[in-house]
């Protein structure tokens, strides 16, 4: 690279250094930081007057019962949460597109994206009045339809569904967004052929609607499985208890419990390299099969 | 992405004519004029339901907020307000905390946004010169941490190593960049025409006094997009303020509440903790979520363009 050019382009280099400087520190310092897995690590001592322990915190981890629980609420929570909440933001954008009066379309898309920006706390506590035993909406209502009352902060087979029900609620409408700008880019003249053929408005959406977002469809169904590691946190963490670890502890919450109640950061550590290490994988195989299918992937 | 063919009118519009004049041309949509089937009542229907079901939660602790105590106990269902009375939120408002915390949480949001945007902005902006030198090295060592990070444990160390504990910095720094967002932003910033900023420099411009005099103010959608995004992350954030500020003083509204909802749990499963009146913990939750309400309707019809455009591909 030769001098001039440096110069003539200074401003942008200059530009760029607190950008890297920050993610210099705040991402590659803790990436560097993950030795610690391997370390019996102590405050005082820091990452380098920390004994090595070798793989001594992965063993005591995956021996674990409770880590193997959380990995395996990780993965069936956010199974359920693509096999139930994946199909319908498609189905609510197949909808809301025919619905022809703008300003109804307008607000229903204003007040369904709205819970995206409400943060899990609010949604918390909201949840907790409206779900309370004795004097939730939801339990009323059961007592009224003759059945019993349901604690669902209390009881696993109750708890898991609630969780993956609810974040549906939150998310179904901002979700939509993607969908219904590629049902925007749909060429007009192709419901107008369909039209001239006689098709109904069933056969419409069927055959040329969703043909032509399939494509969206599958990239985003391979990124949300890409993330299936990342999901969920903010939302049981405010929601569960003890009493439902068993079916809802997930890895996250697993790290964040051991990082602010127990000394030792080793194992939450070594924890979040085991994530780190199988989300990379996902990530990079989601990313590679989307960019397979002709798209961008998440860049 | 392939989406979106009907945006590409968006930035230069926005650019070139601040006047009224130059009207965005109608969209050729199908009119209302249709017939009115079975199917569009069954469809409207569904969707009816479906936004009352979206509102019905938030409207419940409104008008519980705002309830007197009697009134509370009287209604069980909260459609409708049998009361009203302001007492909530002057114990509210008079109570010291949430005051204070209110002020953390606007100093951490607008701080917080405008070191956010700036550091996004230029790294955007950067990333956008498709021939400039080494940007693809640059990419790389940004787009890597999408995939591969260091977790919660190496940040948290790192945080408290940096003594920004108990201190608004530990609310601001450890998230300030969203490489999502930058990718966004870079992609809307590829979009734009060149003529734009070949002018500028003409007139002798530097990269900085092109970025900010000229780019960001013709990239409204994108700009406020990622403002919302950032401004809502900051005013929502409770877990950075949960792991590093430990003194009741710097709590910012969303950690306050938090303690206020999890005391509450407590006290439901185990009967342990103390009862926070239901009408304090939802008047706590509406001044919380008031902001982002009247913020982001003002947004929207930037964000869906906004990301529309950001997710072409350069």
């Amino acid at each position: 690279m030769q001098l001039s050019y440096l110069k003539k382009n200074r401003y942008l280099y200059f530009m760029l250094i607190p950008v890297l400087l920050w993610y210099l520190i705040f991402m590659y310092v803790p990436m560097y930081g993950l030795i610690l897995a391997f370390q019996d690590y102590n405050f005082s001592a820091g990452y380098f007057g920390s004994e090595f322990v070798g793989m001594e915190n992965l063993k005591i981890l995956l021996n674990d019962p409770s880590f193997r629980n959380a990995f395996v609420n990780t993965l069936v929570i956010n199974f359920y949460r693509i096999v139930f909440g994946f199909p319908l933001p498609v189905i609510f954008a197949l909808l809301l597109n025919e619905v022809y009066h703008m300003k109804i379309k307008k607000i229903i898309q204003t007040v369904t994206y709205l819970p995206h920006f409400i943060s899990w706390i609010v949604l918390a506590g909201i949840l907790n009045s409206l779900l309370a035993v004795d004097s939730g909406i939801v339990n009323l209502l059961l007592e009224k339809l003759g059945l019993s009352q349901i604690n669902f902060f209390l009881e696993n087979d109750v708890f898991r569904p609630m969780v993956i029900i609810t974040e549906i609620w939150k998310e179904i409408g901002w979700n939509t967004i993607i969908y219904l700008a590629a049902i925007a880019g749909i060429n007009p003249a192709l419901y107008e052929a369909a039209i001239v053929d006689g098709a109904n408005r069933f056969q419409r959406i069927l055959h040329v609607t969703v043909p032509c977002i399939r494509n969206v469809i599958a990239i985003m169904l391979i990124l949300q499985i890409g993330n299936i590691l990342q999901m969920g946190f903010d939302q049981i963490y405010n929601l569960y208890n003890p009493a439902v670890f068993e079916s809802s502890d997930i890895i996250d919450t697993y790290i964040v419990r051991n990082l602010t109640n127990s000394s030792n950061l080793s194992i939450p550590a070594a924890a979040g390299l085991i994530k780190s290490f199988i989300c990379f994988g996902l990530l990079v195989i989601a990313n590679y099969t989307a960019k397979r299918m002709g798209n961008q992937g998440i860049y | 992405m392939s989406l979106p063919q009907q945006l590409e009118t968006q930035p230069e519009m926005e650019t070139d004519k601040p006047g009224k004049r130059n009207k965005r041309p109608k969209r050729n949509r199908k009119k209302p004029k249709q017939k009115m089937h079975v199917f569009d009542y069954i469809n409207y229907t569904i969707l009816t339901i479906l936004t009352l079901a979206t509102i019905y939660p938030f409207w419940y602790v409104l008008v519980i907020s705002f309830s007197t105590q009697e009134g509370y106990y009287q209604s069980a269902y909260h459609l409708l307000p049998n009361s009203f009375s302001l007492e909530t939120y002057k114990y509210a408002f008079t109570n010291d905390q949430v005051f204070r915390s209110i002020g953390i949480s606007l100093t951490v949001t607008i701080g917080g946004v405008l070191i956010s945007l700036v550091l996004t902005a230029m790294g955007a902006y950067v990333l956008s010169k498709q021939k400039l030198k080494g940007r693809k090295a640059f990419f790389i060592f940004m787009i890597f941490t999408m995939f591969f990070n260091g977790g919660i444990v190496p940040l948290y160390i790192l945080v408290n190593s940096l003594e920004m504990r108990d201190t608004v910095w530990a609310l601001i720094l450890p998230m300030a960049i969203n490489t999502f967002n930058l990718i966004l932003m870079m992609n809307y910033f590829s979009s734009l025409p060149e003529s734009l900023e070949e002018a500028a420099k003409i007139d002798g411009c530097n990269d900085f006094q092109i970025l900010f005099k000229i780019v960001l103010p013709s990239s409204k959608p994108i700009v406020m997009t990622i403002v919302l995004f950032y401004a809502v992350f900051y005013w929502n954030d409770w877990f950075l303020a949960m792991l590093f500020i430990s003194n009741q003083d710097y709590y910012p509204l969303s950690l306050f509440l938090r303690n206020m909802i999890i005391s509450s749990q407590n006290f439901m499963s185990t009967g342990l903790a103390i009862q926070v009146p239901e009408m304090l913990k939802s008047a706590v939750i509406v001044i919380s979520v008031v902001p982002v309400m009247l913020f982001y309707p003002f947004v929207q019809k930037y964000f869906v363009q906004g990301i529309m455009l950001g997710s072409v591909k350069e």
